[in-house]
């Protein structure tokens, strides 16, 4: 479960409203590529993970990516906070303000609400994996994006530090992909998918080290030189 | 303010040491093995534990379990991580 620390992950201290540059970072909240579709796309994905491995960095990096929807949200509260309806409507946000006031709604910058359409949970460690770290490299690349548009330091500094986060999750999905394939016969890694061929059919619970033995299922085409016990 | 006990202070190394802690969770969860970062894990965990405390001593607690004992339900007061004093 969630407990809830209250604080920021990574100070946001913007001094200067400007409701354009809030617009803009809506995306990364409830956008295609933004910090919520992250977080549920990982925390989604960690249930059909075969490997503890796999389970446990899509548990961290989705809990980490929860803690980012706040910073954003916190940067467009900064970046808004105070301001009318005349203001805001200078800044682009004039049907955001009528839809919603001064709320903080998941949608796109263009306006387009949260869907999760945006991301996919396909029960396949290897495709998921894949998954997240283009969803990584969507992410960072948004942010290359908001920091060309951004000329104030403070936000641009929050920026910054969430973008290098997008490049540090890239590596471990990386090295958890490798995990899996590591678990797989090279001379095919997509004999079966480990994550519903391998049934539990017999499965042991080994309290020390924290593992599982399955046996694999009868039907399930497991490579010839691999043995049974799928972990 | 240069003052090491200031609030700003006190809740930057809450945060820098939360986040060491965080970067070597997310190495160990793909690196299990690794016993140097077990250990530096260690040393991070203890050092944002006493961050908290000093914190959560001076200017209210951060999460539910330090609130044992507090003389009034602080929880709920302003600031909030999102507004400009948090």
């Amino acid at each position: 479960m969630w407990i809830y620390e209250k604080r920021l992950q990574y100070p946001v201290k913007i001094k200067r409203p400007n409701p354009q540059m809030a617009k803009y970072l809506y995306s990364q909240f409830g956008g295609p590529d933004g910090e919520l579709g992250a977080a549920l796309r990982y925390l989604s994905q960690r249930y059909a993970m075969p490997y503890r491995e796999g389970i446990a960095i899509l548990t961290d990096v989705g809990t980490e990516e929860l803690a980012h929807v706040e910073m954003i949200n916190a940067m467009i509260y900064q970046l808004t906070t105070g301001l009318d309806e005349d203001e805001l409507a200078r800044g682009n946000l004039a049907e955001s303000y009528i839809d919603h006031t001064a709320g903080q709604f998941p949608q796109s910058a263009s306006g387009i609400p949260f869907a999760a359409s945006a991301f996919q949970s396909k029960g396949d460690p290897i495709t998921d994996l894949h998954e997240d770290m283009a969803a990584e490299q969507k992410a960072r690349t948004t942010y290359d994006n908001l920091i060309r548009v951004a000329d104030d330091p403070d936000v641009r500094d929050a920026l910054r530090f969430l973008r290098q986060r997008e490049i540090v999750h890239y590596q471990r999905f990386g090295e958890a992909l490798r995990i899996v394939q590591d678990h797989l016969n090279e001379g095919n890694f997509y004999a079966y998918n480990p994550a519903f061929d391998v049934r539990y059919k017999k499965q042991s619970y080994n309290a020390n080290t924290g593992e599982y033995f399955r046996e694999c299922a009868e039907y399930c085409e497991l490579p010839a030189n691999s043995d049974t016990a799928a972990d | 303010m240069n003052d090491e006990h200031s609030k700003e202070a006190l809740m930057q190394r809450v945060q820098a040491e939360s986040f060491a802690a965080l970067e070597l969770q997310l190495f160990l969860d793909t690196h299990p093995a690794c016993s140097d970062a077990r250990t530096a894990l260690d040393t991070k965990l203890q050092n944002r534990a006493k961050a908290v405390q000093e914190f959560a001593q001076r200017f209210g607690s951060l999460s539910l379990d330090g609130m044992a004992g507090a003389s009034s339900y602080h929880w709920i007061d302003h600031p909030w991580p999102w507004e400009k004093e948090g």
